[in-house]
């Protein structure tokens, strides 16, 4: 699957394992990579463009990611409010990961990522609705 | 006498064992134009893997995401340890002035951007600090911020090597 066409935001607030995604995003053929430090930044972004899929950091600070997940559903007119949010997380079992799917995320992934990881997410959310939970 | 025809499998096994130790280095620097040092020195600079420990700096990620040692994961690894100074900074910081969920969040990303990095050694001391903390147990995490320093030391003077060899 090409995805020259896309527009993926990364929001991460810590700048080496945002950098690492950015630029496996960008190895994998992904049109443009947008990046975002915080839950804040990131609808600002979100509130101006449409992309098609997000990579949220789970622990961030000031917003995290379950916070921007649940303020994006509810942003009427946001270009990207149904786009599909992937949440990045340190561990798969955290009570956060399991309340964002419930918000409507539409997967997770457990760092370290790998593009292997990254590009299957990116399938998923190019075939999946753009939000179950909205 | 008869020949019987080579099988992949027996070409595949024949290449592995002929296949000398500077290629492996050579083809997990990404560079065949540098020169490469030896992969066991006596007197040049160690190069990968034979000395650098996985313990301290595991390269392996870095080299399977990006397809060897180039210049991104130089870059990478230069500003792995720039910001991860400041996140210790700020982590001593925090905990001296007593802002134990500020001191957390710092763990959780100095840890994470270690993770990324492969700095195993500095990821464990700061999952250790952030476990600390979200018990609650200041005296713990500040006791495990003194091995940090000295971690982070061999880290970077890991780096130092693995960069002197990554063509610009």
């Amino acid at each position: 699957m090409a995805y020259d066409s896309c527009i993926v935001l990364v929001i991460e607030d810590e700048v080496v394992t945002r950098s690492v995604t950015v630029r496996l995003l960008r190895q994998l053929g992904v049109g443009r990579v947008i990046e975002a430090a915080d839950g804040a930044e990131a609808l600002a972004r979100c509130d101006r463009l449409a992309v098609d899929a997000i990579f949220c950091d789970v622990d961030m600070t000031p917003m995290d990611g379950l916070a921007f997940l649940k303020t994006l559903r509810a942003r009427v007119g946001a270009p990207s409010r149904h786009a599909p949010v992937i949440m990045l997380t340190k561990h798969s079992e955290s009570d956060v990961v399991h309340d964002a799917l419930r918000s409507g995320a539409a997967g997770y992934l457990v760092k370290p990522l790998t593009p292997e990881a990254l590009r299957d997410k990116l399938d998923r959310a190019r075939v999946l609705p753009a939000s179950v939970g909205s | 006498m008869a020949f019987r025809p080579a099988s992949r499998a027996m070409l595949v096994g024949q290449l592995t064992n002929q296949r000398p130790p500077d290629m492996i280095a050579r083809i997990r620097c990404k560079s065949r134009e540098a020169p490469v040092p030896p992969l066991v020195a006596s007197s040049d600079p160690p190069c990968i893997p034979a000395a650098i420990d996985p313990e301290v700096l595991d390269l392996e990620p870095m080299i399977r995401n990006f397809d060897g040692l180039g210049p991104v994961v130089r870059s990478l690894y230069v500003l792995f340890l720039k910001d991860e100074e400041t996140l210790l900074d700020t982590l001593r910081t925090r905990l001296i002035g007593g802002d134990l969920q500020g001191a957390r969040l710092t763990a959780h990303s100095a840890g994470g951007a270690a993770r990324t990095a492969g700095a195993t050694k500095v990821a464990r001391l700061l999952a250790s600090i952030e476990d600390a903390l979200l018990r609650g147990d200041a005296e713990e995490a500040r006791a495990g911020t003194a091995a940090l320093p000295s971690a982070l030391a061999e880290v970077r003077s890991n780096i130092a090597r693995i960069c002197s060899i990554i063509p610009l």
